[in-house]
């Protein structure tokens, strides 16, 4: 609030002074900084744009022209921090009046707090990132070790590899999560996995050969096969705290401090993948141990041989997996952020790459795989390369029906994702500050995690057959080791209701119960009837399934919905600051800076100021411009 | 037209929506994104329409059981190695038996068609939804249609200010395939919330106007982007502006009915969804969708077959008996669908995805009542005999509805589409 206050002395004269200067593209050059680093980033945008001219020619297309600034600046902050800039962040780069002002701002947009929020909801989108999977407890950890990761920009290849390798309780360790989301079924985990991270179609070889890959089904198992002696596995809890429920404690009191703990991953001995009852082929038996292999593809490091521990097969997955040898793994990650950028990718569908020569412009997908080995997996170089080509900066791609290929004469004209509108709200109410708004959860869960392990046999709680296999004297042993875990479980939920006695209070005086925050602070997903869900965020069931389709139920939301009755009312900080303005072209003027980061036309000046002669209110030129397609489209 | 509708027998009722469709077509509320080529309304009816009772259905309730029924634990029970949990029950069918976890459908068995022979090839949620939806497997370069949005493009539209397709507790995408985007449904959330925002912020007098200011101001960027998205948000603006003023929002209001009903449906998402299918039926929507999640019983499935089974149970006999007493049956086709079966063996203590071998109902429409199509092997992992199709089934919900189904539609890209993919509906379901 305090940025507009500020903004109400400096706007709307000057604004208005720097939003009209004639908009100019500069060839961006960095003056300091790493020399090295800028000249490899300049070699490869120049490749792409060439790469790009070069098939737009072959299809007898022209590029379109670069974007002017306006546009430029309205797409860079939706495409990286994820919303539309404030009257301050336009003032900033509008009255920068020195050179490669374009660079230095994607310079500041990139790796900042908003960047962070925006890479997460994608990445969220892809791995479906849930407060809580089915009937298991809280995932915070997760969520707050992938935010980490981006905000640390560290390398995907090690993020991919941390979240295959991560062993341990969920409440200590975030990436564990990711193979905890499909435990109770290992084949379909296989499959999200091949198919996220590298676009390769597996899905139908669960059940037979694949009809057009390579792929067989033994194939299929013999990848399963490295997951084999790792227990992914997610406790049902209810049971364990109900038997513990009796000493005098809540069922759901017991459940919460039990469920971190009770999450994990680990290495058992003695298990290892099996052919199905129903396996398909000759080539094994149902039941038989199926030994770990690497599958190969072209290129691939097909054939490589497979340690002897099976410790260590997960390891030896995720070092295949995410090896700059495996060609699929940087197209893969280089694709999907390519789409991110123009709207479509380079090859469609990102999930599916098993023919790479199907790719709109083979060339380009694999000189970008080849830029994402260079940059060692840095999505933020990756990232700064793309928004740096003239490809992304010209004028959007309109095309009339949408299963067109591609030819990137400019990015797609895209509708802003659900987040990005749901941001952009929350920023015409909070300003920049509410990139900076963020909430960790994670720290209610690590505070429960028992400072003693949890023996193996605790497992039996939710695993009857377990139970059923042991001998009496087992059977025995197992009941005394219940009876002291329950004892320690008691002792640690007491101590903890003890010393956490004051902080709570302390907690509840601070929170405010309608702040706004941005989608990736909020609750994993939305509930169905929240306006995140019904302008497309994702359930997070399935990947990769945020909707920018619109309809209805969203226009009606948008048209007659509390969020709109909010950001257009005559109290909201954009109405507010404009009606401090006198003359009706300012008030105007900040109203169109607010909503589409851009001056009004004169015939758009003269219409607002004619409208509000003739008994229309600043609320109903916001209502306008907030339902308007151009403030929900990207272009 | 509540009124006049319900006064009329079907034939008369199925002329009267033709009319309406044929009266809406023109305005802007389809014209705006029909792309010349795709997508002329062909209303000629089925040619096997007049033999037998197909084409008798005005509106379809397809209820989806998302995450994949164990066909074993629910329609097909098994003896021997495979059986579940639950045993066998006898139902109002001599001969037919459920599972225990579905004792109120095994009263209404004589009312319904079971199938328990469909057959795919894709044990994977999200392809295999798509199939089950739309007839189709997907492809990277195509969007298919689902049943609804087929139903505008060859009956027009069902209603006059209502919505021809609604779908209730999932999203609105992924339905109108390469039709244009006013055949997507409206997507409603929550039953309970009906649908949302239909008020004007202040009056119905300063939405228009605003929405004049709307235009004039927007009229630059949708001249100069004459894209495809933008052009189905206009369309949206215009249907929803459409829907403000409908007559027969009430239909949406689940509060307009009686407690003791609303109770009888069971009060929770699913229950309430097919109650408030039932009032958009009656009230001229033609295809409702209720989704109903949680079926993907990898893991505990004896628990949570006793949990989830009672919700769908209730729901599903209330709304046939509801249907059969207010005379709506013969003209509403209610389907259930799945994605896939589960298998036949246990893995741990659930089972994991079977497409090769799985069930589904269908009820009312013209469809035979009490009736079993097809038969799987003794352990119920493979097709004996009747095997439908997925394409099939899509093809039998068209021909149900009087579609012409083998006319082909033409999709913007020039490409031919069928209802199923080119299938034969299966005619031993019509009675």
């Amino acid at each position: 609030m305090s940025a507009q206050k500020h903004l109400g002395n400096l706007l709307p004269r000057r604004l208005y002074r720097v939003l009209t200067l004639t908009a100019c593209w500069v060839t961006c050059v960095v003056g300091s900084a790493d020399a090295e680093a800028f000249s490899a980033r300049r070699d490869a945008v120049a490749r792409i744009d060439r790469l790009v001219e070069r098939h737009l020619s072959a299809n007898d297309a022209e590029p379109n022209a670069v974007v002017d600034d306006h546009l430029f600046v309205r797409r860079a902050y939706l495409d990286v921090v994820g919303r539309i800039p404030t009257w301050q962040e336009l003032y900033e780069f509008h009255s920068d009046q020195r050179g490669n002002r374009r660079e230095r701002l994607l310079g500041k947009l990139i790796g900042s707090p908003g960047h962070v929020s925006h890479m997460y909801n994608w990445l969220a989108d892809m791995l479906r990132v849930k407060d809580e999977y089915d009937r298991i407890g809280k995932t915070y950890t997760f969520h707050t070790w992938l935010k980490k990761q981006l905000a640390a920009n560290r390398p995907w290849d090690q993020v991919v590899r941390d979240m295959l390798t991560a062993e341990g309780r969920l409440g200590e360790s975030g990436p564990t999560a990711y193979l905890l989301r499909d435990a109770s079924m290992p084949l379909d985990s296989l499959s999200n996995t091949m198919t996220t991270f590298l676009g390769a179609n597996v899905a139908c070889a669960q059940c037979h050969d694949h009809p057009f890959a390579e792929w067989t089904q033994r194939d299929f198992y013999q990848m399963a096969a490295f997951f084999g002696p790792t227990v992914f596995e997610r406790i049902d809890t209810r049971k364990a705290a109900g038997k513990m429920s009796s000493k005098g404690l809540a069922t759901s009191k017991i459940k919460g401090y039990l469920q971190p703990n009770m999450e994990l991953v680990f290495f058992a001995k003695g298990r290892f993948t099996e052919f199905p009852d129903d396996y398909a082929y000759d080539d094994a038996r149902p039941g038989e141990r199926v030994p770990p292999k690497f599958i190969s593809w072209d290129g691939a490091r097909g054939g490589e041989s497979v340690g002897r521990d099976p410790r260590q097969w997960r390891e030896e997955f995720a070092d295949w997996m995410t090896s700059k040898e495996n060609p699929r793994f940087a197209a893969a990650i280089a694709n999907r952020i390519w789409k991110k950028f123009f709207g479509v990718a380079v090859q469609e569908p990102v999930t599916d790459l098993d023919v790479l020569e199907n790719a709109s412009n083979p060339e380009l997908l694999k000189y970008l795989a080849d830029v994402m080995r260079e940059v060692d997996f840095d999505l933020e170089e990756f990232q700064h390369i793309l928004l740096s080509t003239q490809a992304y900066q010209r004028q959007a791609e309109i095309v009339s029906v949408a299963s067109e290929q591609p030819l990137f004469s400019g990015p797609r004209l895209r509708r802003m994702t659900a987040e990005q509108l749901w941001d952009s709200v929350a920023s015409l109410m909070v300003g920049s500050d509410i990139d900076t708004k963020t909430v960790d959860r994670a720290p209610e869960l690590a505070a429960r995690v028992f400072p003693f392990d949890v023996p193996e046999i605790v497992l039996a709680y939710g695993v009857p057959d377990i139970r059923e296999k042991m001998t009496k004297q087992n059977k025995k042993q197992y009941e005394a080791t219940l009876r002291d875990l329950e004892k320690q479980v008691i002792a640690f939920i007491d101590r903890d209701k003890r010393r956490s006695k004051g902080g709570k209070t302390k907690k509840r005086a601070g929170a405010k119960k309608d702040d706004w925050l941005r989608a990736s602070e909020l609750p994993q997903p939305m509930p169905p009837t929240h306006f995140l869900r019904v302008a497309g965020q994702s359930a997070r069931d399935v990947a990769d399934d945020g909707s920018t389709e619109g309809g209805i139920a969203e226009t009606l939301a948008l048209m007659n919905g509390p969020i709109t009755e909010t950001v257009t009312a005559r109290s909201s900080p954009a109405v507010r600051a404009a009606l401090k303005r006198r003359q009706a072209e300012e008030q105007i003027l900040y109203l169109y800076a607010a909503f589409l980061a851009r001056p009004p036309t004169d015939d758009e000046t003269r219409a607002a100021t004619r409208a509000l002669k003739n008994g229309y209110e600043l609320e109903d030129v916001a209502w306008a411009l907030l339902n308007s397609r151009e403030f929900i489209f990207v272009q | 037209m509540k009124s006049i509708t319900r006064s009329l027998d079907p034939e008369g009722r199925r002329i009267f929506v033709e009319r309406c469709a044929t009266s809406a077509f023109g305005l802007s509320i389809l014209s705006p994104t029909v792309p010349a080529k795709a997508a002329r309304p062909d209303k000629r009816r089925s040619g096997v329409a007049s033999a037998g009772s197909a084409g008798k259905a005005t509106s379809v309730i397809w209820l989806n059981l998302s995450g994949g029924l164990s066909h074993i634990d629910s329609l097909d029970p098994k003896r021997g190695r495979s059986k579940g949990p639950a045993d066998p029950i006898s139902t109002a069918v001599p001969g037919t038996q459920f599972t225990s976890y579905f004792p109120k459908l095994a009263t209404v068995a004589d009312r319904v068609s079971v199938i328990r022979t469909m057959y795919a090839e894709i044990g994977v949620h999200k392809p295999a939804s798509y199939l089950m939806r739309t007839g189709y497997e997907g492809r990277g370069t195509i969007r298919h249609p689902h049943i609804g949005a087929w139903g505008s493009h060859y009956l027009g539209r069902s209603s006059e200010t209502l919505p021809s397709s609604v779908c209730v507790n999932r999203r609105s995408d992924q339905a109108n395939g390469f039709f244009p985007t006013s055949y997507a449904p409206l997507a409603i959330g929550s039953p309970n919330a009906g649908v949302q925002n239909t008020d004007p912020l202040g009056s119905a007098q300063k939405l228009k106007k605003r929405v004049g200011l709307l235009d004039e101001l927007d009229a630059g960027f949708r001249s100069k982007i004459g894209d495809q998205k933008v052009a189905a948000y206009n369309g949206y603006y215009d249907d929803a502006l459409a829907l403000m003023k409908a007559r027969d929002l009430d239909a949406f209001d689940l509060s307009k009915e009686k407690d003791s009903v609303r109770e009888a449906y069971g009060k929770n998402a699913f229950g309430q969804g097919c109650l408030l299918a039932r009032r958009l039926a009656e009230t001229g929507v033609r295809f409702i969708e209720v989704d109903h999640k949680g079926w993907d019983h990898h893991k505990a499935l004896p628990d949570e077959m006793a949990e989830l089974s009672p919700v769908f149970d209730i729901a599903f006999a209330t709304l046939i008996e509801d249907l059969e007493q207010r005379g709506m049956l013969d003209t509403t086709l209610v389907v259930v669908a799945t994605e896939f079966g589960r298998k036949p063996e246990f893995d741990g203590d659930g089972r994991s995805h079977h497409p090769t071998c799985f069930s589904t109902i269908m009820a009312g429409g013209g469809v035979k009542t009490g009736y079993v199509h097809g038969r799987s092997d003794k352990d119920g992992r493979n097709v004996e005999e009747g095997m439908v199709t997925v394409g099939a089934f899509h093809a039998t919900v068209g021909h149900a509805l009087g579609m012409n189904i083998e006319e082909p539609a033409i999709s913007a890209s020039g490409r031919p589409f069928t209802v199923g993919n080119g299938e034969k509906p299966v005619l031993e379901l019509f009675a």
